[in-house]
């Protein structure tokens, strides 16, 4: 099994699958953060176009697929509320979210952002009694704000 | 957080990092968008708005920006702000104003006075203030000093500026002293700029007068990316333009018989030269151009046996059309004929302006200097009117009981009482009025006044004082009485009270209420074989009339005295010879020349301060003195027909002025600037984005093959002014990360009012005081060369028919 880890806010990094029993699949492909367009004008009367070559790095999603087993008579729901609630706190109606540290030690990145909840399944498989889910899959997003805090390099732990 | 902007919030006189939602600073703002908004001699502000947690309730004190070194501050504490259902934020809305500006805009503009030597109050906040520009500015100055102890401000005068003494009037009204400033351009026809820079560790502004603007001279600016322009637009607006244009000039000193005969029932005035039967019964209260003469000129050679003069007619049009004309039509305008032929007839008119009259104010005489100087002035040292007097009297009030249905009365009464001034002493009579009405009504002291009077005589009371020995004289009251409101009558009771003659020895006063001046041979008369006396009244007894004592005034142009309009000094009798007094000045030329006296004119002091200070003005306690070299004028007088044609004259250059700038079309320009060009530097920059160099004021060079084109074709550059610019960052998108913003700019060789104050009637509207072109402004190396084009530091600029024309 492919290892990666997670902090959520201030708390401790955690292994993802032993916290939270989320089995690393897959993320995304990215190799840095994509770039905000260059400021262009172009003329009719003038081959090509003209660009101010200064930009900065854009925000962007990274995407990671977990893999959930539900323990013996567990619903693999049950897991998936709790890491759910683990990604913010409540005040009323009002959820706050956590920044999260992402460490992808397979692809070796390191993604900071702000996470969404995983609020639906891409497949689930159900055991033979039909009791609970026993297997899901499920695409996990985390919002990047803030480029330069993640590393497409990270050192081997 | 947009880069070229910092925040910062001031805790407790210390600028901290960020906009701080909170006296901790744990939540702050940040910028996502701004615009900043540059305008010529107008408001520098940058105007954003900003998302708050809607959870917060923000506070917004110390909130400051800073962009080019500038620092912006927010006006209110409370600014708009909203909050809707489309959003969990608030959206605050805020604009910042330039700190100088915000400053400027916290105190009222007044004119000053001095109560004692070296203390200085505020005297008026409503007033007329008449100064040339250097006492203009030493006045803003005192201002400035007043709420700015500490040397904030400074207003300063450009060392190239050539004074030339001119007074201009500048009403103010509880103005703020940045909205007097806004008003200063459209007076004086001088640019300002602010510039702010830290000296000893204080911020200091200084309000730059008469500098030169700044110019982007290494780059014209052209469609296409080198050019730097994304689109270049030529608007044209012909509605404004005319062809024949009207106008008068100002009312005083018109003289009695203007075109007219001798009044055969007042032969002290002069007739007019030009004065014919058609205009014997029309009234001319306001001064006529110089056209209007030439045509009654050609009219009278043809219809009253002038001798015609056929070489002046072929280049004047006024006189040849009343030489020919078979029908009286006088005319009264200037004419484009170029621009008739093209567009016809457009008639256009130009307010009456005041500021045109006969007058001696900056005429030159051969060998004298300027005429209107003063060669020397006595006063004396004592200012305390009550020095040396003593009471003689005190007498009975004198009233009437009014009740009148009408909204104004006048009222004359006698005291039966008399009293005597004892042989050897001059008298003079203080009063009060006596009122006792209700608030709807008034009495018009302007328009009042009480007096001693015998069978053979009357004297004023109050400003006049010397009542001469002998009596027994009445008292008497004149008095206007107004309601405040239309079809309310009248009732009270009106007249003097505490009514107090004082005496003093006629020959051993210490204060006198008259003060005197020399003047030069101003009308360059000469005398003969006649009497000092005789040739006084040869000289004068055409100009004063039968206003000596009563309308006939000096005022000054120049000097202390020119401070208030109320400062108007009676002409209290015959100006006498006295070649005693002499004075060195310049000539035309610059020649240093001694000028002898001609005339010594006694004056009679003001009383426009004795209610606030109790003296005359002027005197040496609270406030300056006339000195030799001030300037001064006359009003209420016949001038000799000479200075009436000069000031004909003059209003017609003026219109005529007016007409070059409008009788053809006057394009304005709109361009877009390409900011990649702007913020990209290319080696004619000079090391210097073009981004970075544009402000308001800046001069700017436009140029397009198709569209700025002269009247033979040819391609002609532009200088333009840029009279607003502003820089505008639009919220980041994944297409734009707006690192550079959107520049916007407003060009014009004009430079346009700004309109936050009431308009002064008359005096400013007329085109040379509603603008300064360009090249007013560059302040350089120019002239006009004959094919209309025009050379700016050896470039030469076809501007076109209508630029091309500029006087310079």
């Amino acid at each position: 099994m492919i290892k990666v880890r997670l902090q959520i806010g201030d708390g401790g990094i955690v292994d993802t699958e032993n916290q939270y029993g989320f089995i690393y699949l897959d993320s995304d492909k990215r190799v840095g953060p994509p770039s905000k367009g260059f400021e262009k004008t172009s003329y009719p009367e003038e081959e090509g176009e003209h660009i101010l070559p200064k930009t900065v790095d854009d925000a962007f999603d990274y995407k990671v697929k977990f893999f959930i087993q539900a323990d013996s008579l567990a619903n693999a729901n049950a897991k998936i509320s709790a890491f759910n609630s683990a990604l913010y706190t409540k005040s009323g109606d009002v959820k706050t979210y956590k920044p999260v540290t992402f460490y992808n030690d397979y692809k070796r990145h390191k993604i900071v952002g702000y996470p969404s909840e995983i609020a639906e399944a891409e497949e689930f498989w159900r055991d033979r009694k039909n009791q609970v889910n026993d297997v899901v899959v499920v695409e996990w997003n985390i919002r990047v704000t803030k480029p330069s805090l993640c590393d497409f390099n990270l050192a081997a732990v | 957080m947009i880069p070229a902007i910092s925040e910062h919030t001031i805790v407790n006189g210390v600028p901290q990092n960020g906009l701080w939602l909170d006296p901790q600073g744990t939540n702050k703002a940040t910028l996502h968008q701004a615009t900043v908004s540059f305008e010529e001699m107008g408001e520098r502000t940058i105007t954003t708005q900003v998302r708050v947690d809607g959870a917060i309730a923000p506070i917004f004190n110390g909130w400051e920006l800073e962009f080019r070194g500038e620092t912006f501050v927010l006006p209110t504490l409370k600014p708009q702000a909203a909050k809707e259902n489309t959003s969990r934020s608030s959206m605050i809305d805020l604009v910042f104003t330039s700190s100088p500006i915000h400053e400027l805009k916290r105190y009222f503009f007044a004119e000053m006075t001095q109560i004692e030597q070296g203390t200085i109050m505020i005297d008026k906040y409503v007033s007329s203030l008449r100064l040339s520009l250097t006492d203009f500015v030493a006045a803003f100055n005192r201002v400035l000093d007043y709420y700015f102890p500490n040397g904030d401000f400074v207003m300063e005068l450009s060392s190239s500026y050539e004074e030339t003494n001119e007074v201009k009037e500048f009403p103010i009204d509880y103005m703020y002293i940045w909205d007097v400033l806004l008003k200063f351009h459209e007076i004086y026809g001088q640019t300002w700029k602010m510039s702010t820079a830290t000296v000893e560790g204080r911020r200091v502004t200084t309000i730059l007068v008469g500098f030169d603007s700044e110019e982007i001279d290494n780059h014209t600016f052209e469609y296409g990316f080198d050019g730097g322009l994304l689109r270049f637009e030529r608007h044209v607006e012909d509605t404004d333009i005319y062809n024949v244009l009207l106008g008068r000039g100002g009312e005083k000193n018109i003289p009695y018989r203007y075109f007219k005969d001798v009044d055969p029932y007042n032969t002290a005035w002069s007739a007019d030269p030009d004065a014919i039967p058609e205009l014997s019964t029309v009234y001319f209260s306001r001064l006529l151009d110089a056209n209007f003469r030439r045509y009654v000129q050609g009219w009278k050679a043809k219809h009253y046996g002038d001798t015609y003069d056929p070489v002046r007619a072929q280049t004047d049009w006024a006189y040849q059309k009343g030489y020919t004309d078979t029908k009286f039509d006088p005319v009264e305008y200037v004419k484009d004929d170029d621009s008739i032929a093209l567009y016809g007839v457009r008639q256009g008119k130009l307010d009456d302006n005041d500021d045109i009259y006969p007058t001696i104010q900056g005429i030159w005489l051969d060998g004298q200097g300027r005429a209107d100087e003063v060669v020397d002035v006595e006063i004396t040292a004592e200012d305390d009117p009550n020095a040396e007097w003593d009471v003689v009297t005190r007498l009975p009030n004198i009233y009437q009981d009014v009740d009148s249905s009408e909204s104004s009365e006048r009222i004359t009464i006698n005291s039966e009482t008399t009293f005597s001034i004892p042989e050897g002493r001059v008298g003079r009579m203080e009063f009060a009025w006596l009122e006792e009405h209700g608030d709807a009504v008034r009495i018009d002291t302007t328009n009042s006044r009480a007096y001693a009077w015998m069978r053979t005589a009357q004297y004023d009371a109050g400003a006049a004082s010397n009542i001469p020995a002998g009596g027994p004289y009445h008292y008497a009251a004149s008095m206007s009485i107004m309601a405040r409101v239309i079809r309310v009558g009248i009732t009270g009771r009106f007249g003097i009270r505490d009514v107090a003659i004082h005496s003093t020895p006629k020959d051993n006063i210490s204060y006198r209420q008259v003060f005197t001046i020399w003047v030069k041979n101003i009308w360059e008369t000469t005398q003969g074989d006649e009497s000092d006396l005789t040739y006084a009244h040869r000289v004068w007894d055409h100009i004063l009339g039968d206003r000596l004592g009563n309308a006939a005034a000096v005022r000054f142009s120049s000097g202390f005295m020119a401070s208030s309009e109320d400062y108007e000094f009676l002409i209290l009798k015959l100006p006498e010879v006295d070649r005693t007094k002499s004075i060195t000045t310049k000539d035309e030329n610059g020649n240093t020349i001694t000028v002898a006296s001609e005339w010594k004119i006694t004056l009679v002091r003001s009383d426009a301060e004795y209610e606030a200070t109790g003296l005359y003005v002027p005197n040496t306690t609270t406030g300056g003195c006339p000195v030799s070299g001030d300037f001064f004028f006359f009003t209420g007088i016949d001038l000799p027909i000479q200075y009436v044609k000069w000031a004909e004259e003059r209003l017609t250059n003026e219109k005529e002025k007016s007409i070059r700038e409008n009788a053809w079309t006057n394009p304005t320009w709109v361009i877009s600037l390409d900011k990649v060009r702007a913020h990209t530097l290319q080696d004619e920059d000079y090391g210097e984005l073009l981004a970075d160099r544009l402000d308001a004021g800046v001069l700017v060079n436009i140029s397009d093959p198709r569209f700025t084109l002269d009247m033979e074709g040819r391609r002609t550059t532009l200088t333009l002014g840029i009279r607003s610019v502003s820089f505008t960052w639009n919220e980041p998108s994944d297409k734009n990360p707006y690192l550079v913003p959107d520049i916007e700019i407003v060009l014009s060789d004009k430079i346009e009012y700004q309109q936050d104050y009431d308009s002064v009637k008359g005096e400013v509207n007329y085109i040379q005081q509603n603008y300064t072109t360009v090249n007013q402004v560059k302040n350089i190396a120019k002239k006009t060369k004959q094919d209309g084009s025009l050379e700016i530091d050896g470039k030469i600029n076809y501007l076109g028919p209508v630029i091309g024309t500029v006087e310079i």
